[in-house]
């Protein structure tokens, strides 16, 4: 039986009728041990505590005497089931008079009834419990109440293993805990009013022996704005939450809603070897996004860094088009505006962002890199809520509210600025026609029609666009001269239900379409446009069959009618490419041609625990491509093994397969005979949870990729081809320190070793890949400051990426132009980069809401980092072209 | 695509670059080659079994220099991109050698075989040399080229240029390509410019026939026109709409800079300008008698043909 006060409870406030006094009753539960309290208060009103109230409740005050406030538990001591009792056929209960003193220790126990056998168990409990005492009229008062001690029968051991559990924190925004806050849980199967606890001395409460499942978590504490979180818990994970509790205004009238920024936390269960939850709250404050956490994937573990920090997302080794990143399991179209200066979906607005780098689940398909699944949040049912940021890059706006009982509503909106300061930016013979420009926007309808139905409704998108127009020639190509723009926009309108069909199956389905296009055009000879009008479809099922075993099966849908309209010099593999020729040395190619790419995907996974300590995850998917009338069948593996306490040992290996893109397959500019690309994922890694605050984890991977899609020898005919193969292998450690009341900092550090090369034909020998980036080292904390200040900093260095020598170029007679000879691929490097950013932000309380002032600073020390090589117009001379200097970026955010 | 543009908006923002600008005549550079048909001068495109004359134009700063020229041609293979190659199907057509004192220039000519394949296009690679003769480790044996032996020169102090081109071999004359007009007008700062054999550096200042630019002066417009009649029509393959050639004029001078290095004359446009800026004073000192510079234009069709204008302008000290 566990000693540890791991109390799972559940309590509201409900008018009951025994007379002459208040009483309440709280149930208690611990590791086979029920406690079961009434509260008696003398003469005074009767109140009973029995189950869960709704999110938002408060404490209403007694009906006679509105200056009482009953006793509270604070900590309830476990007694341990006494061993000389065999076997009992139900709960036992033990009742007892106890008096509460006024400084919330508990004396003068009695034995009013109960087996003779349990009775000294419960009095030393009880003796060993605290409680806040109960006040009259402000003042701690000495009450006597009765308390009823329940022992249930201890569950097997291996039954309660196989159980989850949810544990955390409640502190105050500065991470002092709150004793005496109130967790509610429900399930979101549970139809009553589920159970509740109050937090102890430091701030930690534990709920224990869950089933798995989506819970709804209230959290409520006098002089603090509640919350109300949707956690998930899996069999044999600990899912670890922290709520922060912002200081309700004490000036508002009673009854007014105030705003709070807690946010939820949650490791979620892994069905990889690796998966990295990001915490929102911690990484919108990472130096050096502005706030945006999609940014702060750059500094996990095992993640590239593209030039100029343009937004390519490269995940151990593998190029950006490998990769995907998911909104609520359907692709998101553009992951950021204008390559990487911002994302394209408003963090606020996140519940969790979780970053796969190998290994992932058979629900992932498609893609041969890693994943990037976002999760937005339900919108705020607590009342309206908005938040308004301003910066000199940006500003958006962003409202939620209730609509009814049991839906709700968010709306955001951002627009850029940037087009108000460019022009200022620019040499005299390059005229602006549109300036640059990104908007975003985002509506989230949330609506819970019973206790087992969530349907979420959004619609998302993005637009940039940018138009110049270059009056004079570039220096080395007469093709790079009139109108150059730039837009892409897309839509999605998606719909996601979820059921929970009872306590071990669930049901997901998920559905969106939108258009997305892209239009490109450089002066006369450069134009491509493309439509895809997606459809994606995704249900799954997971069904837990037994505590051991869960089946898990689905299909995804990708129906994408597209249109491409392409001229521009031959298309060729742009990765291992070295310096391109000038536009006007080439044959201006063209086509325009539309189709419907389809593209369905069945997967199953079986999960299954032989041992409470040991996972394993046996996971096949099917992929086709109507495109390339090719298929792929995948099988995957992973084990998760529970060593100790602190030691999680994890490994998969599995194979992934993704269909070469649009262009690549397309007619007369591509080779419709294309077949999908594969590749084989390895990967071995150590966590260790050293304490609570502590996490500390080494990956190791291995990756082989064949069928790359490559060029054909100087572009001739079928001018793409499925010839080429890589290996990627390396290592990443990392390590997360979580903020704690003792020490407000939370840190990452991570730093990863890893070689990828390429081979691109047979007889070639393997090159680096072009972001080959040996090392990576990402390190970055944010302290809190007493009085609302904060104050963070993030390190990069990585390795230079391997670049293409240039030996000379030769004299295009006919077009007046230089072509580039290239050197050897890939066979020299860049400078190192390295990067300090630091961020600094205050924020002020106000009525009904709080202000917040930040800086971010990129680039702190101005650092000129080498981000590439530009050549002269014969390629006789070189120069490298500097990263962006140092970028300070003011704003100021106001939340109601 | 979107790191393309972020790169370009970076490369026009932030990222200007310390080379000396593409239109300075700082050194010997190579011009192109001009194509002329035997018997038929102005056309640039030979038929199967004629012969074709090629000059190979340089452009000097100062006094000219002797050149040399080696090189081959060959049927070119059909690539996307890359370095020209030669289509291994049919083997070198020829080889081909010419030497030309100062103030000539090398001439080489080709007789293009009578079964020269349908459809393919002649592609003539070599290295030209200014002030000495070409490497003859240099000139290929089997059609391939050692790109990395990029020393085109035998003497290190010689400039030297690898240069290739491409040109169709049309079985209709019809199809063939005639070589630009040249180009009928020329103004800087509203004066005609001078053409004729001038020295860079002379004294210019009592010459009234040219246009006056002053050391650190503003920068003055160069306005360049084409006749009609120089944009020949052309019907795009896989196109039934007649198209007119696009010209384009590309631009050295010998002292400050020209804003653009290319200009484009298109059918519907046949006048073009850009701006020259004069020497600053740190760069140029005339003397007080002035000197004359010069700005050379190659104007070109995109289909093989080439002319050169060499005109000038007298540069002056800068005011007191």
């Amino acid at each position: 039986m566990n000693s540890k006060a791991h109390v799972m409870s559940s309590m509201t406030l409900r008018r009951d009728a025994p007379s002459g006094g208040t009483q309440a009753s709280r149930r208690l539960s611990h590791h086979g041990v029920t406690m079961v309290c009434w509260i008696a208060l003398g003469p005074l009103t009767f109140w009973t505590i029995a189950a869960g109230s709704s999110a938002s409740a408060q404490y209403p005050a007694p009906v006679d005497t509105a200056d009482l406030v009953p006793p509270s538990v604070l900590s309830i001591a476990e007694a341990p089931f006494p061993e000389d009792v065999a076997a009992v056929d139900g709960p036992v209960t033990v009742l007892l008079s106890i008096v509460v003193a006024n400084d919330g220790t508990v004396r003068d126990p009695e034995v009013l009834g109960g087996p003779e056998a349990f009775r000294a168990g419960a009095v030393e409990a009880i003796q060993a419990s605290r409680f806040e005492p109960a006040s009259l009229n402000g003042e701690p008062v000495e009450v006597r109440i009765r308390f009823q001690y329940v022992f249930q029968p201890p569950a097997p051991l291996q039954e309660a293993r196989v159980d989850g559990r949810l544990e955390g924190l409640v502190t105050d925004v500065d991470g002092s805990p709150i004793p005496g806050a109130r967790i509610q849980l429900r399930s979101s199967v549970q139809t009553g009013e589920g159970e509740a606890q109050f937090v102890g001395d430091d701030g930690r409460f534990v709920f224990d022996a869950l089933p798995s499942g989506d819970y709804r978590v209230s959290i409520a504490a006098a002089d603090y704005v509640a919350q109300e979180q949707l956690e998930s818990v899996t069999i044999g994970e600990v899912t670890e939450v922290c709520y922060r509790l912002d200081a309700a205004d004490l000036g508002a009238s009673e009854g007014d809603e105030t705003i709070f920024t807690a946010v939820g936390v949650i490791d979620a269960p892994p069905r990889e070897v690796t998966r990295r939850t990001i915490r929102r709250e911690e990484l919108t404050q990472i130096p050096g996004t502005r706030g945006d956490a999609l940014r702060a994937i750059e500094v996990l573990p095992g993640v590239g860094r593209p030039p100029f920090g343009g937004g390519e997302i490269i995940i151990r080794g593998s190029a950006p088009t490998d990769s995907e990143i998911f909104l609520e399991g359907i692709p998101l179209p553009l992951l950021y505006h204008f390559g990487g200066l911002t994302s394209v979906y408003n963090s606020r607005l996140l519940e969790q962002i979780e970053f796969i780098p190998g290994n992932f689940s058979a629900r992932y398909g498609r893609r041969i890199g890693g994943i990037v699944e976002v999760e937005p949040r339900d919108p705020r049912s607590d009342g309206l809520h908005g938040v308004i940021e301003f910066s000199l890059i940006d500003a958006s706006v962003l409202a939620e509210f209730p609509i009814g009982e049991n839906a709700s509503l968010a709306l955001g909106f951002r627009r850029s600025f940037i087009d108000l300061i460019f022009e200022n930016f620019l040499p005299d013979d390059i005229g602006v026609t549109q300036a640059p420009v990104y908007y975003d926007w985002q509506s989230i309808l949330s609506y819970r029609p019973t206790s087992r139905d969530r349907l979420r409704f959004q619609l998302y998108g993005a637009s940039d666009a940018f138009a110049l127009f270059f009056d004079d020639a570039d220096t080395s190509d007469p093709a790079s001269s009139g109108d150059l723009g730039l837009s892409t926009r897309f839509t999605t309108l998606q719909a996601s239900w979820n059921r929970q069909i009872d306590e071990d199956a669930e049901l997901d389905v998920e559905a969106a379409f939108g258009p997305q296009t892209v239009d490109f055009g450089f002066g006369s000879d450069q134009n491509f446009d493309l439509l895809v009008n997606q459809f994606y479809l995704r249900t799954e099922l997971r069904d837990r069959l037994s505590p051991r075993y869960q089946l898990t099966y689905g299909v995804d849908l990708s129906l994408a009618p597209f249109r491409i309209n392409f001229e521009g010099p031959p298309l060729q593999q742009t990765e291992g490419a070295g310096q391109l020729a000038p536009v006007a040395s080439a044959d201006i190619v063209s086509t325009e041609f539309s189709a419907v790419a389809t593209r369905p995907g069945l997967y199953i996974e079986n999960e299954i625990r032989p041992t409470a300590d040991l996972q394993l995850i046996a996971g096949l998917r099917f992929d086709y491509d109507d495109r390339t009338g090719d298929y792929a069948i995948d099988p995957r593996l992973v084990a998760n093994w529970q060593a100790t306490d602190i030691v999680r040992i994890k490994s998969g290996l599995g194979l992934f397969s993704q269909p070469p893109e649009f262009a690549e397959s397309a007619p007369d500019v591509g080779n419709p005979n294309l077949d999908m690309i594969h590749s084989v994922h390895a990967s071995l890694g150590v966590g260790l949870r050293l304490t609570e605050q502590l996490e500390l984890t080494v990956d190791g991977f291995y990756k082989y990729l064949w069928d790359r899609v490559v060029s054909t020898e100087q572009g001739i005919e079928p001018f793409f081809i499925n010839d080429g193969v890589g290996r990627i292998y390396g290592a990443e450690i990392s390590g997360q320190l979580h903020a704690s009341p003792e020490l407000p900092l939370f840190a990452y550090v991570s730093y990863t070793i890893s070689r990828s090369e390429r081979r691109d034909r047979n007889q070639d020998a393997f090159r680096l890949f072009d972001f080959d980036q040996t090392h990576i080292l990402a390190l970055s904390g944010v302290y809190e400051l007493p009085r609302d200040w904060s104050v963070g900093l993030t390190m990069r260095f990585v390795s230079g990426n391997p670049t293409t020598p240039v030996v000379g170029g030769i004299f295009d007679a006919q077009n007046n132009v230089y072509t580039p000879v290239n050197g050897r691929v890939n066979s020299v490097r860049s400078q190192n980069f390295h990067r300090l950013d630091l961020r600094v932000e205050k924020k002020w309380r106000i009525r009904n809401g709080q202000m917040a002032l930040f800086v971010d600073v990129q680039n702190v020390y101005n650092r000129m980092n080498e981000e590439g090589l530009a050549f002269n117009f014969d390629y006789s001379q070189s120069q490298t072209l500097a990263g962006l200097p140092v970028i300070p970026s003011l704003g100021i955010r106001g939340e109601i | 695509m979107k790191i393309v543009a972020l790169l370009l908006l970076f490369s026009v923002s932030a990222c200007e670059d310390n080379f000396d600008p593409p239109s300075l005549l700082a050194r010997s550079r190579i011009l192109g080659l001009a194509f002329s048909v035997e018997g038929d001068p102005d056309r640039t495109d030979p038929l199967r079994g004629e012969t074709v004359d090629l000059r190979v134009l340089w452009a000097f700063p100062n006094e000219p220099l002797p050149l040399s020229f080696q090189g081959i041609a060959c049927v070119a293979l059909q690539t996307g991109f890359g370095v020209p190659t030669c289509d291994p199907d049919f083997g070198v057509i020829a080889e081909l050698e010419a030497n030309a004192p100062a103030g000539d220039m090398p001439v080489l000519t080709l007789r293009v075989p009578d079964d020269f394949p349908e459809g393919r296009e002649l592609l003539l690679f070599g290295g030209t040399c200014a002030g000495g003769p070409v490497d003859t480790l240099l000139l290929p044996a089997d059609g391939s080229f050692d790109t990395s032996a990029l020393d085109v020169c035998e003497r290190p102090e010689d400039t030297g240029e690898l240069l290739q081109t491409t040109l169709p071999i049309p079985i209709d004359i019809a199809d063939a390509n005639r070589s630009p007009s040249l180009l009928v007008d020329m103004t800087l700062a509203g004066q005609p410019l001078a053409t004729g054999n001038l020295q860079t550096g002379d004294a210019c200042s009592e010459r009234k026939d040219l246009p006056l630019l002053r050391v650190g002066g503003p920068r003055v417009a160069l306005v360049v026109s084409a006749s009609p009649e120089s944009l020949e029509p052309l019907t795009p393959e896989g196109d039934v709409n007649p198209e007119n050639e696009v010209l384009q004029v590309g631009l050295m001078i010998t002292s400050g800079e020209a804003n653009a290095n290319f200009l484009l004359i298109e059918a519907d446009d046949l006048i073009e300008d850009t701006t020259i800026r004069p020497a600053r004073e740190a760069e140029r000192s005339p003397g007080s008698d002035g000197s004359i510079e010069r700005i050379i234009l190659s104007v070109r069709d995109g289909r093989g043909g080439l002319v050169v204008q060499d005109v000038a302008y007298c540069l002056l000290e800068a005011e007191p």
